[in-house]
């Protein structure tokens, strides 16, 4: 029997122990082809599916390989049907394919017979075929290229999509010297994994250099980009990157969002300004087409609302770059990110990035307070709907979150308190005497808070939930968060980023969260709590009269 | 020498066969009772009490029924022959070389079945009456037409052109001669209706009875009828009113003077093909293991929710239906995986309560190690008086068959499940035995075991199969090692290679900060048990993982546990260590636990924290309960106080239940077991090795047969000895193939030799008595063996039993 790192589980799951002295080079051959699902301090969770599969075959990887790789590192005997499932399921992938007939145009041509005639009599595939050419060919209308790969997905044969791009309009994006400029070797990777294959998905954790993967491949692209991101406030931060790093001007760069509407070689757009609606319609959404763009940066893809698949489906012939922290969706919609935008193409381990230094690792703390017995008579009268908010903002907890904030402050460390309510949050700035940001706030004001906390001016910033998303806090190495229904799982890695930037000296990061004992507060802290576990972060609960600065 | 039995009720042997054991050496005395061993176990007094055993019908029988094909036609063959027979003439009537003859004869004188002397072969005399109809063949036409008035006579040898003049022994020796006649039975055959030709073709290769509804008199006189037709012409001749037979000789020489339409001497081949070894073994040891997973799951779920029985007996389809939900199986799958756990005592069907549930003996099964309980199963099988696979199949009316429904014990399939898997495990390392040519094999090895049965043999052997897949006696269609040392009686062997295979044994957890337990191979009983306490199992298999939870964890306090018990177990099986946050979860629920306590009489709550209690009261979320507070401490409600606290718990208050005196109650999930219908089987402590011990009170149990037998005065163990000394009449009055009753009697007797040392002993005590007389031999007059017709005459010569052996 060998005595290898890996048990695979007849559910399909793969428990790696991390101790073992060969974990690090079987981690390193499982996980293109496996979905980390949790990676707590000493087993991690890996899990087989068939997107993960897809994946690894669009990457070039075969099943013998991953049948290969499971034998070796496996300790104990493998399934044979798990292994059966695993063969089966990579020889999905690619028995149909996309390509370019000289004559008949856009066509799907298979390998094998038996599964064209399955497929062309799939009724969610069916209307989006045009004739049948011959045996293995069948044309394909140009403008149902990517609802056809999402709907041969759904049947379970996902086509390889080798019908090329446009080039888009010629734009050189010229970057600047190595002092403003330069790709770390996993991120130099990451660009040349998606230049090769012109569209898919390069997965790096918050606070890897996800934007600057962004313009090495614009840099590689030399065409007119559009830049999609969630909000304003990064649209902002893109632009302001793409300045830094660059040669381009001003003018050349435009923002498209709700205050701007300008169209330029380089066009960075928010989701929100593309997905309002006036109406059924949706007018901004234009833009995908306004211009002959030569590469659509997706940043977050896994926030990408539904309405921009469904025109991402319309403009497959367009080279796309997916950019995020995790393939995992909320609303389970990862087969549209592999059908519309594309398989992964680039996958750095987390662990690896934080090894090499550029992710500051962080302490988790969860802090109980215990509330006055008012306190408790109020939130056990409370309605329903009312409940979360009486336990998160209860009083009670204010005195720790002040003693927290001061301890950090003593001991110079910038400090950003996160909550959902204003009431909370007002009354938090007042007894700290700290600025409050909220949805609110102007943009010029909220740029001219981040900027005198990142000079170091603010020791305390207390933000509400706009915080979350792509704002760049590189000097927030402690992070209190006082409320805070979502317990998602994003939320939870937005949050944690905001802490996570690599601080200059090598601090470690601390991120509290103050919640109610006995409240359903304390509910949401333990999904959270298994969701930061489940990351591999330390993660300690302490009652608020005994806390301790962890160390 | 006088034929038996005699007058003063005992058997003697014929001359012959017992000159034959006076003159074999030990070495041939000892082959004898190894092939023949209930002869050794039937305690023989001296060498004439041994021959007149040996050819006694119920031994005679017992070796017939467990004798392969080619053995069983040579055997009838030598009964259908007309004496005194040759082997090259056997050779001849068999259609085989003399030389492949005599590789089958051999054995068939060293088991005492034949008797050589010179080149004549005289079978066993006992034979005569098991033997009904040697080779599908009718009586002689001497011994049928001796019956017949010469008148009679005289028309037949009419129609068949011979002189019907003379006395009536001359007329019956030229009918016989003519009837032999192949070209004279053609010639008139020839000119026979085609309705005749059937007949005959069918009397003569078929069956030789022909049953007339109307009586054969009627149908002699009319030549138009086929049946008249033969019988005019001695073809078929009547024996009773509705009966005619066809004459030996008119079939044999129909048959071309062959006895048997085809007779090989050499066994089918078996088909198997090359499959890796260590493939096999890892599949198999993983179907295995995932076998007792599915018990486990099984037996938990009817332990809290047992499973509905028909009306008539039996889990109906709805049930099994849930089990294969439950258990993620095909139903046919689930069903036959019920009805195992029942074979080997685990659940049972309970007809009072019309429910069926685990059993006592689930429990003491669940505490064993996956590999003993592996091998409980596994035993439980091979020795089970049914075919799992009956349960999910269709019935002759294409209802399927419930699993746990009370059926007729079918002890033949202990036999037929061995054949089976004899096979497959023979077939040896790497080999895949075909399942088609396995079944061949089988019925060419015991046919008397799989005539009778209903099932198609093909089936049965198909059955044998998936029942050894599922647990893991093999895979990919080739015996697993610790299959093959399972089904080779050598349990302890086959435990020690599963275990090789099986995921470690581990007695200790990785606990993380996720709240997860990671056991990275198998968990002894006790931790295994007390994390299905305390936490819920999210992913089983090689590794098994649990998560804690405040639920999961009040599961424990519910259970008596402490805040300090738990933490004690947790450090101590976590060499890792206990992350700070689970020890905090742990900490805080115990401090938390009972702080809201519930009654259970008038439905109380009370509490020591007055202020709770009002806050207890006043929460929305328990207006249904309809509290009212009675002091400031307690309160009560009209609700059951088990709703009553699982609001409280819902709520978040952690309530604990309390007896009238205030103490706490300590409650685990009801579980519910049912009366096992076995009596506990003593080798669950003892390590189970050799085969299960039917004790005499378990055989009358299950016969069920011994009251209707008893004489006045005798008592149960006297009764049960005399029943276990005769296995003929044990099997014909159970209805067991005599070599089951022949298990049952080797198993029954202590003294019973067992060891080569022992028969060696035994084969010298009889070499060494006088023989002073024929010894009394256990016939039961009226009750037991039938009587006996026919003797064999004496012949004249040396016999030897033995090839090669020379008179002495």
């Amino acid at each position: 029997m060998s005595d290898g790192p890996l048990i695979v589980q007849s559910d399909q799951t793969l428990l790696l122990e991390t101790a073992h002295p060969e974990a690090e080079r079987c981690r390193a051959e499982i996980a293109p082809f496996t979905e980390l699902e949790r990676s707590p301090e000493h087993v991690h969770t890996y899990r087989l599916t068939p997107l993960a599969l897809w994946n690894a075959r669009a990457a070039g990887q075969d099943a013998e390989r991953v049948v290969d790789a499971l034998l070796r590192w496996s300790r104990y005997p493998v399934p044979q049907a798990l292994l059966v499932d695993v063969a089966e399921t990579m020889a999905r992938y690619g028995r149909l394919s996309l390509e370019v007939h000289p004559v008949h145009g856009l066509v799907m041509r298979t390998t094998d017979r038996a599964v064209l005639e399955e497929v062309v009599r799939a009724k969610a595939v069916a209307p989006l075929l045009g004739p049948r050419i011959d045996a293995e060919t069948v044309s394909v209308p140009g403008s149902e290229r990517g609802r056809l790969k999402q709907a041969l997905l759904k049947v379970g044969w996902p086509a390889e999509d080798r019908a090329g791009y446009v080039d888009g309009a010629s734009y050189p994006v010229l970057v600047r010297g190595p002092e403003a400029f330069s790709l770390r070797t996993y991120q130099k990777e990451a660009v040349e994994a998606f230049g090769a294959a012109g569209s898919g998905v390069v997965v790096l954790p918050c606070g890897a250099g996800k934007t600057l993967v962004g313009i090495g491949a614009m840099a590689a692209a030399g065409a007119h980009a559009l830049v999609l991101v969630t909000n304003t406030v990064a649209a902002r931060q893109w632009r302001a990157e793409l300045l830094a790093r660059t040669y381009l001007a001003e003018a050349e760069v435009g923002e498209y969002s709700g205050e701007k509407k300008e169209i330029r070689p380089v066009t960075v757009a928010t989701y929100q300004i593309l997905t309002a609606r006036r109406g059924s319609l949706y007018p901004h959404m234009e833009l995908l087409s306004a211009e002959d763009w030569g590469l659509i940066v997706y940043d977050e893809v896994h926030l990408l609302p539904a309405p921009v698949f469904r025109m991402t489906a319309d403009i497959q012939s367009r080279r796309r770059l997916g950019l995020t922290a995790t393939l995992v969706r909320e609303d389970g919609r990862e087969g549209d990110v592999f059908s519309l935008i594309g398989p992964k193409r680039y996958d750095a381990p987390w662990r690896d990035i934080e090894a090499q230094g550029w992710i500051a690792p962080a302490l988790c703390t969860e802090v109980r307070v215990t509330l006055g017995d008012e306190e408790r008579m109020a939130y056990a009268l409370a309605e329903n709907e009312e409940r979360y908010r009486v336990g998160a903002t209860a009083r009670s907890k204010l005195a720790v979150v002040e003693r927290l904030c001061a301890e950090a402050v003593v001991r110079g460390e910038p400090v950003l308190v996160i909550g959902q309510y204003l009431d909370q949050l007002d009354e938090i700035g007042r007894r700290l005497g700290a600025p409050v940001l909220t949805g609110k706030t102007p943009t010029r004001e909220r740029e001219r808070l981040f900027g005198a906390f990142r000079r170091g001016e603010i020791p305390v910033l207390v933000v509400s939930k706009v915080a979350n998303f792509s704002v760049d806090l590189p000097e927030a190495s402690v992070a209190v968060q006082v409320s805070g229904t979502f317990g998602s799982r994003q939320e939870e890695a937005q949050r944690l980023g905001r802490v996570l930037r690599p601080k200059a000296d090598g601090r470690q990061a601390r991120f509290f969260a103050v919640v109610s004992r006995d409240t359903n507060d304390q509910e949401f802290a333990a999904r959270r709590q298994r969701f930061l576990a489940e990351q591999g972060y330390s993660y300690r609960i302490a009652d608020a009269e005994a806390v301790a600065w962890p160390a | 020498m006088a034929p038996f039995p005699s007058s003063t009720g005992r058997i003697e042997a014929p001359g012959h066969w017992l000159e034959a054991l006076v003159a074999a050496s030990s070495d041939e005395l000892g082959s004898l009772l190894r092939a023949r061993p209930d002869l050794a176990f039937s305690g023989p007094k001296d060498l004439a009490h041994l021959a007149a055993m040996m050819v006694s019908p119920a031994s005679a029988a017992m070796y017939f029924e467990g004798a392969n094909r080619a053995a069983r036609q040579v055997l009838e063959a030598l009964c259908a022959l007309p004496v005194p027979v040759t082997a090259t003439f056997l050779a001849g009537a068999l259609g085989c070389s003399p030389e492949a003859l005599s590789s089958l004869l051999q054995p068939l004188a060293t088991a005492g079945m034949v008797l050589r002397r010179g080149d004549e072969l005289t079978v066993n005399p006992g034979l005569a009456h098991t033997v009904d109809w040697p080779c599908h063949l009718g009586p002689p036409a001497a011994k049928l037409l001796g019956q017949r008035t010469s008148g009679e006579l005289a028309r037949i040898a009419g129609r068949l052109g011979v002189p019907a003049n003379g006395n009536k022994d001359g007329l019956l020796r030229r009918l016989t001669s003519a009837l032999s006649d192949r070209e004279l039975l053609s010639s008139l055959l020839a000119g026979a209706p085609a309705t005749v030709l059937e007949l005959v073709e069918s009397a003569a290769h078929i069956w030789p009875n022909y049953h007339v509804s109307y009586g054969v008199a009627a149908a002699s006189g009319r030549d138009e009828h086929p049946v008249g037709w033969c019988l005019q012409r001695g073809l078929l001749v009547g024996t009773d009113y509705s009966t005619a037979v066809m004459p030996r000789e008119v079939a044999m020489a129909l048959r071309g003077g062959r006895l048997f339409p085809s007779f090989s001497p050499y066994p089918p081949e078996l088909v198997t093909s090359p499959v890796d070894q260590g493939d096999v073994d890892g599949d198999a040891a993983h179907t295995a293991l995932d076998l007792l997973k599915s018990v486990r799951v099984l037996c938990e779920a009817w332990g809290s929710a047992p499973a509905k029985l028909l009306q008539a007996g039996g889990v109906g389809a709805r049930e099994v239906r849930r089990a294969a939900k439950l258990l993620a199986r095909d139903e046919e799958v689930a069903a036959r995986l019920i009805e195992l756990a029942g074979m080997a005592g685990l659940v049972a069907a309970d007809e009072t309560l019309a429910q069926a549930a685990p059993t006592a003996e689930y429990d003491t099964w669940k505490g064993l190690s996956s590999v003993e309980q592996w091998a409980e199963l596994a035993s439980a099988w091979l020795m089970a008086p049914g075919h799992p696979s009956v349960a999910g199949s269709r019935d002759e009316d294409d209802k399927l068959v419930p699993p746990l429904e009370e059926r007729e014990l079918s002890a033949s399939a202990v036999v037929e499940r061995a054949l089976v898997v004899d096979v497959l495990a023979g077939a040896g390392p790497g080999r895949r035995v075909d399942v088609q040519s396995a079944a061949a094999m089988v019925g060419w090895l015991r046919p008397s075991t799989w005539e009778s049965e209903e099932a198609s043999s093909e089936e049965v052997v198909q059955w044998v199969f998936e029942e050894a897949a599922m647990l893991g006696l093999c895979a990919r269609g080739a015996s697993s090692s610790f299959g093959r040392a399972i089904a080779g009686g050598d349990t302890e062997g086959a435990k020690k290679l599963l275990a090789e295979l099986a995921p470690a044994v581990v007695d200790t957890v990785i606990l993380q900060a996720d709240f997860t337990a990671t056991a990275t191979g198998e968990p002894v009983p006790a931790l295994r048990s007390e994390l299905d306490l305390l936490a819920d199992v999210e992913s089983s298999g090689n590794a098994t993982v649990w998560r804690f939870s405040e639920a999961s964890l009040r599961r424990g306090f519910e259970a008596g546990r402490r805040a300090a018990d738990i933490q004690e177990f947790l450090a101590s099986r976590a060499p890792s260590g206990v992350p700070q946050a689970l020890s905090y979860l742990v900490d805080d629920l115990g401090r938390r636990y009972g702080r809201v306590r519930v009654g259970k009489a008038s439905s109380y709550v009370r509490s020591e924290d007055p202020s709770l209690l009002s806050e207890v009261l006043r929460d929305r979320r328990l207006a249904n309960l309809r509290l009212r507070s009675l002091v400031p401490t307690v309160m009560v409600s009209e609700r059951p106080s088990e709703e009553v606290r699982d609001a409280l718990a819902k709520a978040g208050y952690l309530p604990a239940s309390e007896t009238a005196e205030g103490t706490l109650v300590l409650t685990r999930p009801a579980v519910v077991r049912a009366r096992s219908p076995l009596a506990p089987r003593s080798e669950l402590e003892g390590g189970g090795e050799g085969p299960p011990d039917y004790g005499p009170d378990q055989l009358s149990e299950l016969l069920g047969l011994l009251d209707d037998l008893k004489d006045p005065g005798e008592t149960d163990e006297e009764l049960l000895e005399e029943v276990l000394g005769d296995p003929d009449l044990l099997g014909s009055l159970t209805g067991l193939p005599a070599d089951l009753a022949r298990l049952l009697v080797m198993m029954s007797r202590d003294d019973a030799p067992s060891s080569d040392q022992d028969l060696d002993a035994l084969v010298e005590k009889l070499r060494s008595t006088p023989l002073a007389s024929a010894a009394p031999f256990p016939a039961r007059a009226g009750k037991g063996a039938p009587g006996l017709a026919m003797g064999a005459g004496g012949h004249p010569g040396h016999p030897s039993l033995f090839d090669g052996g020379t008179p002495r």
